[in-house]
């Protein structure tokens, strides 16, 4: 590809990424507005451009850009085909500012899963009929290679598929965790009760997938891709203390 | 390169925002383009 060929597709690809981060900026500062959230503590990067600015030193406006620039080169991968990431049908929601705050790393930085990528990956279900399947009830489920739970007796005990399994709330997510051979089973809830979160687990797969008798009436599959190890701690929070190895 | 295509700015006003003179700020983005473009593959490397 010559140069000029290369920067049109660039300049194709970067409009597109940017008139779609914008869109989901604004998306997010509504939904930052409505949960009274205050803007100073979301994840999502304001440069604060003004006439004003131009006094701002310049490291500032290097680092704020710098992100921003790192932030527009991973979506522009992720939608430049290089990603492992799947994508299915017309979905173009997932892009970055989309993904719960928490899990919008993992999936965003693509070109450092090389250490989790066919190893650790994780699958969330929606509701894709929403304009924005992550502002509703969302489901993750997550096979941990090579960990294995300690659990306290104290802990909230069901029984999933045969196997031990512990309950945790974590903010307004609830978590099972059971131990198999392969390693640890995470499901995961976000806005959904403790009760289909069990549901959930009771139908999950080491592939890792929850069969549909385990979901939502509405939802479905609407995110697949590797869970950056950096990430798998934070993941595995409501479980902090009862994991003797990490993936 | 981010305030063009995220903040999708002009030339002028990214100069103006940058401080610096038009044809500069030009050749900034002209670069962090081609770097961008290499870093996706668009373009071999040098």
């Amino acid at each position: 590809m010559d140069e000029q060929t290369a920067l049109a597709e660039l300049d194709r690809r970067g409009r597109e990424a940017g008139t779609r981060l914008r869109i989901r900026r604004r998306a997010h500062h509504r939904r930052a507005e409505r949960a009274g959230a205050s803007l100073a503590s979301s994840a999502v990067v304001s440069l604060g451009i003004g006439r004003g600015a131009r006094r701002r030193r310049w490291w500032l406006a290097a680092a704020a850009v710098a992100v921003i620039v790192a932030g527009v080169a991973g979506y522009l991968q992720l939608r430049g085909g290089q990603s492992d990431l799947v994508l299915g049908g017309d979905r173009t929601y997932l892009v970055p500012d989309d993904l719960p705050p928490t899990f919008e790393p993992a999936l965003v930085t693509q070109g450092d899963s090389s250490a989790t990528a066919g190893k650790t990956v994780l699958v969330a279900y929606g509701e894709p009929s929403r304009a924005d399947p992550w502002d509703g009830p969302t489901l993750f489920v997550h096979l941990v290679h090579g960990a294995e739970f300690h659990f306290e007796d104290s802990s909230d005990r069901v029984t999933i598929q045969g196997h031990d399994a512990r309950v945790s709330r974590f903010d307004d997510s609830w978590s099972v965790a059971w131990n198999l051979e392969e390693g640890s089973m995470v499901v995961t809830g976000r806005d959904v009760g403790r009760d289909a979160v069990v549901t959930a687990a009771r139908e999950a797969t080491t592939e890792p997938a929850i069969d549909a008798e385990g979901l939502p009436g509405d939802s479905a599959e609407v995110a697949r891709g590797p869970l950056d190890a950096a990430r798998v701690p934070w993941y595995l929070a409501p479980f902090q203390g009862q994991q003797s190895s990490s993936a | 390169v981010a305030l063009r295509y995220i903040e999708d700015r002009s030339v002028a006003e990214i100069a103006e925002i940058l401080d610096c003179a038009l044809g500069t700020a030009k050749v900034h983005l002209h670069r962090g383009r081609l770097t961008l473009a290499r870093r996706l593959g668009l373009l071999e490397e040098d």
